[in-house]
């Protein structure tokens, strides 16, 4: 470089600069800052998903742990006199096969066609119990007129659906007069009385036969046996009925052996009535 | 103390988008002065100057400070052009240019007139000496352009136009020869 090619650079920075308008500036800096951004985006997306994925499977798993309690089987049934159940003392009956030996009993009654029920809001002190399934029918007060067979049917239909009435079957009991030297309970709660008023309602005529009501009490058990989920219960119930039907000897054999095989296994009041030794 | 191009340029790779802008605050006049004298309109210049920019943000990840940043940013912004000037039907610069070569036919759209000499009769001596630069053969034109606006040396122009050191410097010579030629016939 001389002094002649300094001044043809001094005559050349002498002319017009031409600068790129803003818009462009704008347009390159914003793209020249996308891609240091791009890290975070690249990450944002699995991490999105990884967090989506741990929050569902707590989710799971916490509705998993609660839902064995969710599912518990409503209060244990109590005994109804006068049932067909067998005398046995093993202390694992299948409630299961029991139900299929005595269903034709339920079956040899006419079956009522299917009548809308009346939904009462009957939640007691017993209902309370944290959970015990809502019923799933009630039974709707009976017309004057309506035949005795069908009013039979439809109580049996009742314990069917609905287990948590059952806890009403000793005032039941009392009523139909069957035991009622062993009906424990003194003073039903709400849903028993529900149960009462309803029974009283579709009560059979006193014409009917013993058998016929030895029928109709039967099925209540039976139904409870379906519904019980837990072998304890289904003992249970076992050791109430053998109670009920003055079997005490093997009701006290029965109940020693449920302690012994569960000894933590906290019996409710409302059972506990109608399994003790008495 | 600055932080050189070369730093800068390594720290938009790693993710400093603030060191960008500085060195495009640097560069940005020079190279488009370069691209807006290469070619024929404005809109063209601002569409390679963008396309430049672009590649090198592109790139940046690949950057390796072996060579200046102003050397590196003028390759992208040469092979910018040479597609440009192959899109446009224009003779691309020849590799092996000697000490006589005058390179390839002036660009007619570089100036109103093929002689520097008529042009800078007929008009005052800057325009006379934009008009010189115009009528310049191209590769003429880019070895000045790339001395004048990026501060390259010869060896930087044969870097960055991928050309021998003696072709860079004999394109170089014959364009400040005939500038020198326009300006001094005032």
């Amino acid at each position: 470089m001389n002094e002649r090619d300094d001044e043809l650079l001094r005559r050349y920075r002498e002319l017009p600069r031409e600068t790129p308008p803003p818009s462009l500036d704008a347009s390159i800096l914003a793209a020249s800052r996308r891609p240091v951004r791009r890290p975070m985006a690249r990450w944002a997306a699995p991490f999105s998903v990884a967090a989506v994925l741990v929050l569902a499977l707590g989710l799971v798993l916490k509705v998993q742990r609660e839902a064995p309690e969710a599912t518990l089987p409503a209060a244990p049934q109590p005994a109804m006199p006068g049932t067909n159940a067998p005398a046995a003392a093993a202390p694992s009956i299948d409630a299961a096969k029991e139900k299929d030996v005595q269903a034709p009993v339920v079956q040899e009654q006419p079956v009522a066609p299917p009548r809308k029920v009346e939904k009462r809001p009957a939640p007691g002190p017993e209902r309370e119990t944290p959970f015990a399934p809502e019923p799933r029918a009630r039974v709707a007060p009976a017309s004057p007129a309506a035949p005795a067979t069908q009013t039979r049917t439809h109580d049996v239909t009742r314990h069917d659906v609905a287990p948590a009435d059952e806890r009403a079957a000793p005032a039941a009991d009392a009523l139909a007069g069957s035991n009622a030297a062993a009906a424990p309970a003194a003073q039903p709660p709400a849903a028993q009385r529900n149960a009462i008023t309803t029974t009283t309602a579709t009560a059979p005529p006193p014409a009917e036969s013993r058998a016929q009501s030895s029928a109709r009490v039967a099925a209540a058990p039976r139904a409870a046996a379906k519904e019980a989920a837990t072998p304890e219960q289904r003992e249970l119930e076992r050791i109430a009925r053998l109670r009920a039907q003055g079997k005490d000897d093997e009701a006290d054999a029965a109940l020693e052996a449920f302690r012994r095989a569960h000894p933590d296994y906290r019996i409710e009041p409302a059972m506990w009535e109608k399994v003790r030794r008495r | 103390m600055s932080v050189s191009d070369e730093q800068l340029m390594l720290a938009y790779g790693a993710g400093d988008a603030a060191a960008f802008e500085t060195l495009y605050g640097r560069h940005k006049g020079p190279l488009f002065g370069f691209v807006v004298r290469s070619v024929k309109t404005r809109g063209e210049a601002e569409e390679i100057f963008q396309d430049v920019w672009m590649r090198a943000i592109e790139a940046r990840e690949r950057y390796q400070p072996a060579a200046k940043f102003t050397t590196w940013l003028y390759t992208i912004a040469h092979h910018r052009l040479i597609d440009h000037w192959r899109v446009k039907g224009l003779a691309v610069v020849p590799l092996d240019t000697g000490d006589d070569d005058e390179g390839p036919a002036l660009d007619p759209a570089a100036g109103p007139e093929a002689d520097p000499h008529e042009i800078a009769v007929a008009v005052q001596t800057r325009d006379r000496f934009a008009a010189a630069l115009a009528a310049l053969p191209l590769v003429q034109r880019e070895a000045f352009l790339l001395h004048a606006e990026g501060g390259l040396t010869v060896p930087e122009i044969a870097a960055a136009t991928a050309t021998n050191e003696e072709a860079a410097k004999s394109r170089l010579r014959y364009a400040m020869k005939k500038l020198r030629e326009a300006i001094e016939d005032e």
